[in-house]
């Protein structure tokens, strides 16, 4: 009896620790990486000078929420948003009681943070998404109304918890930023109204979380349109001057548009993504990043942002770190996420950063997003991995094009690999199983220039992969010493084996005349060990070479750390990571944005407008693999890009 | 909720004028608890959600917990209960099947046993057993369904049941059902026991058809997960309510454990009317563990092990 019962509390006490994993993070490298300061201009993550107002806009009749039904300043019609949204039959009963309308009778509400003055400030709606509808989502962003107002812009926190719950409904939640915006141009044109004449109608951003990361680049989208894609007999009529495209954590394809994926031009888009989201694993904002296009010529940019332990709800307040419900704790390993504040001081830099960028115009803040590093005092101290493209890149190998290991995007281009142990194109994989990808391809590109045989210290011709230009793009392209090399690439943990010796062709094959020899068995391998995944990051040059057979080289790391996968253990049970995920990282080629000039002040002779060849030389780690893409030159719309450079 | 707490009173008040004592029915399987979680809960399974709700009311096969259960119950030094269900859905139904058989001795002659019979030893030895294959869909969001079953006792004049034990009663039988969403719980009915019992070798006994009625709820509270069970059984003009309140802990995502309790009007005056039990859940498998009290102290102890 004794034995059972010590069993028994035995067992209470030990199967709870036995079954959740210890915490796993990677080593933290942001004490380096982090260690400049090159942007000279004030932290965008700071109160501005504009002293911040409130209001509230809605129906005036709201059953739920005080503020919508006592506090609203400016009373706003209702919109029929059925056309958008389906509300399966046994919903429509709960949700008219609770609600106390329909999806034909929804209402424009919107909380407001505003600057004092005449303006005319630039606009930007901000959406949630998908929450518990009665646990209200739009007060979540007042930290980003009070910095963005503080800073000239006006801010609307969009109410869409009344579509919460439903599936399949991001085209009404696009749709329904659109009535908004349609209705701020009627405040902006009413004379009687307190923004009369105070939006900047020209300079508009929208930005959305989660379900509304998807539904503000659709926003975007159907701006455009004239008529509903999956309905012409709903017509459009907004044309509105949007500029920029915020999308946090973002879901994508939920709502697909004549079935496809949400095409995007000419807008200018940020996306940011925490490592640590225990709702949307994936980083998907990175495929409307890879489907936006600049084709207007205009200075359009884009980037994407990944946050080492960032979660996704800590961008909202009111969301905190339950990413998988009020119990999320249970299942998910918060001890891993970076402190709320932490996450949210990130979003207020790079957001406003972005939007004064963007929106006012401040081009001093355009460095951060070609290089993270150069705003190291002003980011918190985590690791991040940073996707960047502007409307000046053209592409030399994206990799989606053919199935030829030897051209480029660009007609003309020829790839080359020498002594390379592996050279692939494949899709960029997510981590989640269940065949989700990036949708855009990349080149396998590993190497271990260490020669097979008992001498460990014997190294080969370092391995190199080569990209040559055909002579007619420089000049169509202007490369020229304003330009750059762009590239991305992510380190991997594989490990190629030692190079084979190089067969001798002219001593005789000594093999043939002593068979017995041949079939003597090899003698057996000691065991062995298991490797621990060597974290240290990758190294490589690039070696830029022209017309003339002129000569540059310089250190990737000069431009960016090449670090290992991030390990990234979200759930709490051990285990659950790689049972749900393929991999326990997320494979994000980080950009790197290479000046020409620095090429032509490290070697003079090098001429860059007549740049023949850009060589990957693996010749500073002796073994390894990476993925790259986006290789292309570049010369920016805006010189401020290629400014604040970190030494 | 209110409004159901004062049903559950009302039907308990009036139950108080009925029969105190269940009316002779057999075969003997049909009046014990088929599944461990019931038991615990006041035998109020009508609206249960593994795959032993075939023996309480098919339509709940629908959207159940499918996998198989394995029970064993000992009620007294002479008996033991073995019971086996499976359930699986395929298209518009979900099929289950179910097997419950057990084997006790007796001293007693009288004919239809009542369930208080498993903690007696004697020198009659005894078995009964039913058997059920049932199916169930949806229609027009109403969970339905009907289970065909066959339930027999056999006695023998040792104390060892030997070859073919004499037949005393045997029934083929039907049950309907019926199950619904309600005020966040599901709501079940189910009439059972449709059949006529063939008469055997010894007196005859009437089927136990009885309709039960039951409503079940599970709550988030705090950090518990708390469920409610409720149930009305009316067997040939004998009513019994029944209800249970279980209280489920889940620290970590996979792992849970569970605290249950019961009471019920029971069939005999030496059926105690409380029942508690305890589950413990590690993913796909489950370890439940109920008891139920006789009178002088006796128990009955049930166990199921269900793999999901």
């Amino acid at each position: 009896m004794t034995t059972t019962r010590s069993l028994a509390i035995g067992l209470v006490v030990v199967l709870p620790g036995a079954c959740s994993q210890s915490l796993k993070l990677a080593k933290d490298d942001s004490p380096t990486v982090l260690s400049h300061q090159t942007i000279t201009a004030p932290n965008p993550g700071e109160p501005g000078p504009f002293r911040v107002k409130r209001m509230y806009y809605g129906s005036g009749t709201d059953k739920q929420r005080r503020e919508y039904r006592d506090s609203v300043t400016i009373r706003t019609r209702t919109v029929d948003v059925s056309p958008y949204a389906t509300v399966g039959p046994q919903q429509v009963a709960d949700r008219k009681k609770w609600w106390g309308f329909d999806m034909k009778k929804v209402p424009l509400n919107g909380r407001v943070w505003y600057p004092e003055g005449d303006g005319p400030f630039p606009l930007v709606l901000v959406v949630h998404g998908n929450h518990n509808p009665e646990d209200f989502s739009d007060p979540g962003y007042g930290y980003l109304g009070e910095l963005l107002a503080s800073r000239g812009f006006i801010l609307v926190s969009v109410d869409e918890n009344f579509i919460n719950g439903l599936s399949g409904e991001n085209d009404g939640r696009a749709w329904l930023m659109l009535k908004h915006l349609e209705q701020w141009k009627h405040f902006n044109d009413s004379a009687g109204s307190p923004f009369h004449h105070r939006v900047d109608m020209n300079n508009i951003a929208v930005m959305g979380h989660s379900r509304g990361g998807e539904a503000a680049p659709l926003t975007a989208a159907f701006n455009r349109l004239k008529y509903y894609p999956d309905d012409a007999k709903e017509k459009f009529n907004f044309g509105y001057s949007i500029k920029a495209v915020v999308a946090i954590a973002p879901v994508d394809g939920q709502y697909k548009a004549a079935s496809q994926y949400t095409p995007l031009e000419n807008v200018n888009y940020l996306v940011i993504h925490g490592s640590h989201d225990g709702d949307v694993t994936n980083f998907n904002g990175l495929r409307q990043y890879e489907r936006l296009r600049f084709t207007d010529g205009k200075p359009w940019f884009k980037s994407a942002m990944f946050m080492y332990r960032a979660n996704h709800g800590q961008w909202n307040t009111v969301w905190g770190n339950k990413d998988n419900g009020p119990r999320s704790g249970r299942f998910l390993d918060l001890r891993a996420l970076i402190e709320p504040e932490a996450q949210r001081q990130f979003a207020k830099v790079v957001i406003s950063a972005f939007l004064e960028a963007t929106l006012h115009g401040k081009r001093e803040y355009l460095p951060l997003f070609r290089d993270h590093r150069t705003a190291g005092a002003w980011l918190p101290k985590t690791m991040y991995t940073t996707r960047f493209g502007e409307s000046g890149y053209h592409p030399l190998a994206e990799y989606d094009e053919d199935i030829d290991l030897t051209t480029g995007t660009t007609h003309g281009v020829v790839l080359a690999g020498d002594s390379l142990a592996t050279w692939k194109e494949n899709v960029l994989p997510f981590r989640g199983r269940g065949g989700e990808d990036q949708k855009h391809n990349a080149v396998w590109l590993g190497w271990n220039n260490h020669i097979a045989g008992t001498d460990t210290t014997k190294l080969g011709k370092p391995a190199s992969y080569s990209i040559t230009l055909p002579d007619s793009v420089l000049s169509a392209w202007r490369v020229s010493e304003q330009g750059a090399v762009y590239l991305s690439v992510a380190a991997t943990n594989d490990k190629p084996a030692p190079r084979a010796v190089a067969r001798d062709t002219t001593k005789k094959d000594s093999t043939k005349a002593d068979s017995a020899k041949k079939k003597a068995a090899p003698p057996k391998p000691p065991p062995k060990k298991k490797e621990v995944p060597d974290s240290t990051p990758l190294e490589l040059s690039v070696e830029l070479i022209d017309a003339a057979g002129n000569t540059a080289k310089l250190p990737l790391s000069r431009y960016g750390v090449l670090r290992r996968p991030l390990d990234t253990r979200v759930y709490r049970r051990a285990g659950r990571d790689t049972q749900r995920f393929a991999t326990i990282f997320e494979l994000i080629p980080q950009t790197f944005v290479l000046p020409l000039a620095d090429f032509a002040r490290s070697a003079p002779p090098f001429a860059p407008e007549r740049l023949r060849t850009i060589r990957l030389v693996f010749d500073r780690s002796v073994a390894g693999t990476v993925v790259v893409t986006d290789i292309g030159v570049s010369t920016p719309a805006d010189p401020a890009f290629l400014a604040a450079p970190v030494p | 909720m209110r409004s159901l707490l004062i049903v559950c009173a009302c039907a308990w008040a009036s139950s108080l004028h009925a029969q105190v004592e269940a009316p002779p029915t057999g075969p003997l399987a049909l009046l014990l608890p088929a599944s461990t979680r019931a038991m615990a809960l006041g035998n109020a399974g009508v609206t249960g959600r593994d795959d032993d709700v075939i023996f309480y009311n098919p339509a709940q096969l629908v959207n159940v917990r499918g996998g198989f259960n394995a029970s064993l119950a000992r009620y007294g030094p002479a008996s033991s209960l073995g019971a086996m269900s499976s359930s699986f859905t395929g298209g518009p139904l979900s099929l289950g099947w179910g097997v419950q058989a057990v084997s006790y001795s007796t001293r007693r002659s009288t004919y239809p046993f009542t369930p208080d019979v498993l903690t007696d030893r004697g020198s009659i030895a005894a078995f009964s057993m039913v058997a059920a294959v049932g199916a169930a869909t949806t229609y027009k969001g109403f969970k339905i369904g009907t289970a065909a079953k066959y339930a027999e006792d056999r006695v023998s004049n040792g104390t060892v049941l030997r070859g073919p034990a004499e037949l005393v009663s045997g029934m083929a039988a039907f049950d309907v059902g019926v199950a619904h969403n309600l005020w966040t719980g599901v709501a079940g009915l189910a009439v059972q026991n449709i059949g006529r019992n063939a008469p055997g070798n010894k007196p005859t006994s009437e089927s136990p058809l009885q309709a039960s009625l039951g409503w079940s709820v599970i709550k988030q509270v705090g950090e518990l997960d708390v469920g409610f069970a409720a149930q009305l059984t009316s067997r040939r003009g004998w009513i019994s309510p029944g209800a249970g309140l279980e209280a489920g802990y889940n620290w970590i995502e996979g792992y849970s454990l569970a605290l249950r309790a019961g009471a019920r009007r029971p069939e005999t005056s030496a059926e105690r009317p409380f029942s508690v039990g305890a589950a413990f859940n590690a993913d796909r498998l489950a370890l439940e563990y109920a008891t139920q009290f006789f009178d002088g102290g006796r128990t009955a102890n049930r166990m199921t092990l269900r793999w999901r």
